[in-house]
């Protein structure tokens, strides 16, 4: 009767987080076969149809089909959040692990820098970039990347300071392990978990940053369907046609709620306390 | 034989305890009965044993998986068995109570003493009533109930007093019963005894019943009038303390044999008590006096402490000679795991002249490799000297491989057997292995690189008397095995009268004094005059 669950089963949330964020994977991954229609095919005479049988969730204002459109758009959404977790991450916890290991100048200037990326408002700061490089999901990406490494790099060091001081670092560095050895194979393992529970926590803000910058205009260029895009558009008819905006704009809440959820789950998971 | 003088407060027949599933796991206590009266009774047992089970289980604290099965547990003729959190929560505190074993972690940092010791009071006492209650459960436990104390913070406090504080806040309320589940273990050996004496000269004045749990035979015989055995989760002895230590039962026998002295200098603490160790092995040779192994003169380390400098050793001397095995004794926070850490060149920081074999070394500098592997050492806590994240056999080779080493894994395996492990351990986790396996993988650790001076940091603070016996055996053995020097950290007399041929007491960063085996055994300890009291507690 007790049939033993993987792990990630004892936690409802991560679970509910995990089912739906599978599903937009799946979407993404499927969009061409489960796309009812062309997202691109404009029909003029269709235009701003509510949701019907042929158009479940209604017409824009050229005619497309709004259903294949969200599912299209699956895929810059997550393409923007994968490229920025992937650049972010690994450059904050490098920044962090080399100040918290080698202290003194090398810290002090690594944190200086950390602090004054910090102090602009993350959005103000990648549209500022954007804005220079500007618009396109490699830009945007770097643009949200760049505003993100910060939070990792200040994590990693704090707990690679903290480590430093434990037994089990100095035992290994009187047995002659040192330096990279010991950054990468001992402190490395021990920073990484939180710096993950970290990033699922920060990707729920990065769907909604990403969506931003479509609804600005400034990330992917139209006509390719992006939520943030597709809000903007709808808000020009949202007393009249309220679905076009309401339905993307549900997407990145169910997407970014989602991330929480998951985020919440590892957090629970993997906190010590719960064993 | 479980008679109290009067009417038992606490009885309790055939309690049961399970972790997990009844039907699959075996029960961690097993048809544990006893009966408890105005007496001060003593329950022993090494780690494992289940005595803090069972002291939880009189106080309702276990949670499920864990299940509790008795055929009666009553206090004062009230069922216990059956009573719902509420009425818990009426009795913890005001019928039987628990003093908790570290005062860093059982008290509130945001509440004063004085709210913390009047808080098992309950809302419904008044404050003037409060505040004469709290002074005087204060003044029982020695400490001044009036004036700065009452609102100072925990942090404030010295581990003797934070201990004294928690003492007061179980006993305010007045309970009947008393629970002591090793209350001293977080404390130094000199605060240790005092704290002990104050439970039981507490109780015995209050009339109360005290359920003292421990694993040091000693301290049971010395303070209870009688005296449970435990182990494997059953009473394996029971008889009054003054009868326990004659006690026929082999296990008792063995808790006895356990304990570290001067009587036991030279000889194995487990199993054949009567063989010396330096008889068992090849003769010890004479320790090579020529060269010394050790040579600090007037080193004095400084810590900048919020940019204060505190001065943590002052000008120390002192010489070790190859092959003998040296103490340092002292509280705790009288410099003597610094001047370990410099020993073992991971505290750069420090003024003087240090020869190590011979060979001056400077201070600040990084050591050579070479130099570094002369020098190992064993941590305090073997629960915090393993990376948790690497497997047994990992953390074993690696050592090798960064070395240089050939045959690693056949070597690191031969480390495993020669601390006493099965090399089947070798890859579980460190949590997955018990206190005193986890030191034997750390003293294997520290024997890979084959040093000349193995340093060790209080290596059997954290385990029981039994663990500890084991651990203290091993480092004997290995010593003479390998012919190395060894240098010990204690602040436990008995641990290093029995095992050192000189020991160097340190105060507040200072020299105090020396003895040798010989004065050592003459004083029956180590010489009062290296353990001064405490400096007085404010």
């Amino acid at each position: 009767m007790n049939l033993r669950l993987p792990q990630a089963f004892r936690s409802p949330a991560a679970v509910v987080g995990g089912t739906l964020l599978t599903v937009v994977i799946l979407a993404a991954l499927l969009a061409p076969w489960l796309a009812p229609f062309d997202p691109l095919m404009q029909n003029l005479d269709q235009r701003l149809q509510p949701p019907s049988a042929i158009h479940l969730f209604g017409t824009d204002s050229l005619g497309r089909d709004l259903l294949s459109r969200l599912i299209f758009g699956c895929r810059p959404v997550l393409g923007l959040v994968a490229l920025v977790a992937v650049v972010a991450v690994p450059f904050g916890l490098v920044v962090g692990l080399l100040s918290g290991f080698r202290g003194g100048w090398t810290d002090r200037i690594l944190m200086r820098f950390t602090d004054i990326v910090l102090a602009f408002p993350h959005l103000v700061l990648a549209m500022a970039l954007v804005g220079t490089l500007g618009p396109g999901l490699f830009n945007a990406a770097f643009a949200l990347a760049a505003t993100a490494w910060p939070a990792y790099a200040r994590q990693a060091r704090t707990e690679t300071r903290v480590l430093r001081q434990s037994d089990y670092l100095k035992a290994s560095e009187m047995a002659g392990i040192t330096g990279f050895r010991l950054m990468r194979g001992h402190l490395l393992p021990l920073i990484l978990p939180s710096a993950v529970v970290r990033l699922s926590l920060d990707m729920a803000g990065m769907v909604v940053a990403a969506a931003g910058l479509g609804f600005l205009g400034l990330g992917i260029r139209p006509p390719t369907p992006e939520w943030g895009a597709m809000v903007a558009e709808g808000s020009r008819v949202i007393f009249d046609q309220w679905w076009v905006a309401t339905v993307p704009g549900a997407a990145v809440l169910l997407v970014s709620l989602s991330f929480n959820l998951l985020s919440e789950g590892l957090r629970d998971l993997w906190d010590p306390r719960h064993g | 034989m479980d008679d109290a003088a009067d009417k038992p407060l606490l009885r309790v027949r055939d309690l049961t305890i399970h972790y997990g599933d009844a039907t699959t796991v075996p029960p961690s206590v097993r048809a544990v009965s006893f009966d408890l009266g105005r007496e001060a009774l003593a329950l022993v047992g090494s780690s494992g044993s289940g005595k803090s089970s069972v002291a939880r289980a009189l106080l309702a604290l276990l949670r499920p998986p864990a299940s509790v099965r008795a055929s009666e547990m009553s206090l004062l003729g009230r069922d216990l068995l059956n009573l719902s959190p509420h009425e818990w929560d009426k009795l913890r505190g005001n019928e039987i109570a628990m003093v908790l074993q570290d005062p860093k972690f059982a008290l509130n940092p945001v509440l004063t003493v004085g709210e913390q010791v009047g808080e098992a009071l309950g809302p419904e006492v008044r404050k003037s009533e409060r505040r004469e209650r709290v002074a005087a459960a204060l003044e029982a436990v020695g400490l001044s109930g009036s004036g700065r104390l009452l609102s100072a913070y925990p942090h404030h406090l010295s581990g003797g007093m934070g201990q004294r504080v928690m003492l007061a806040a179980s006993v305010i309320a007045r309970p009947r019963v008393l629970v002591a589940d090793e209350p001293t273990s977080a404390l130094d050996a000199d605060l240790r005894d005092q704290a002990l004496d104050l439970v039981a000269d507490l109780t015995r004045r209050l009339g109360m019943g005290l359920l003292l749990i421990t694993h040091d035979l000693a301290q049971a015989v010395a303070r209870c009038d009688r005296v449970l055995v435990m182990d494997q989760g059953a009473i394996v002895d029971r008889r009054p303390a003054s009868e326990l230590s004659t006690s026929s039962h082999p296990y008792t026998r063995a808790l006895w044999a356990s304990h570290p002295s001067a009587g036991t200098y030279g000889t194995r603490l487990v199993a054949d008590p009567t063989l010396s160790f330096r008889q068992t092995h090849a003769p010890d040779a004479p320790p090579d006096t020529t060269v010394e192994a050790l040579r600090l003169s007037e080193l004095s380390v400084t810590y900048a402490h919020h940019r204060r400098p505190i001065q943590a050793v002052s000008s120390v001397s002192l010489a070790v000679r190859q092959g003998e095995i040296f103490g340092l004794f002292g509280p705790s926070g009288c410099g003597k795991t610094t001047l370990l850490r410099v020993m073992a060149g991971i505290l750069p920081g420090w003024t003087g002249h240090f020869d190590l074999f011979g060979q001056p070394v400077a201070s600040g500098t990084r050591w050579s490799p070479p130099l570094r592997r002369t020098v190992q050492m064993v941590f305090q806590d073997p629960y915090a000297s393993l990376h948790p994240r690497h497997r047994v056999g990992a953390i074993l080779q690696e050592v090798l491989h960064v070395a240089g080493e050939d045959d690693v894994e056949d070597r690191a395996a031969e480390a495993l057997r020669e601390v006493g492990l099965d090399p089947g351990l070798w890859r579980r986790f460190p949590h997955q292995l018990s206190g005193g396996q986890r030191q034997r993988v750390v003293i294997a650790r520290a024997l890979l690189l084959n040093p000349r001076l193995l340093l060790a940091d209080e290596p059997t603070s954290a385990l029981d008397l039994t663990t500890q016996a084991g651990i203290l055996d091993l480092l004997a053995e290995i010593r003479l095995r390998h012919g190395m020097t060894l240098v010990l950290v204690s602040h436990d007399p008995g641990v290093l009268a029995h095992l050192c041929d000189r020991v160097l007491g340190m105060e507040l960063g200072r020299f105090v004094g020396e003895a040798d085996h010989n004065q050592i055994v003459q004083a029956g300890s180590i010489p009062t005059a290296l353990s001064r009291p405490n400096p007085k507690e404010r």
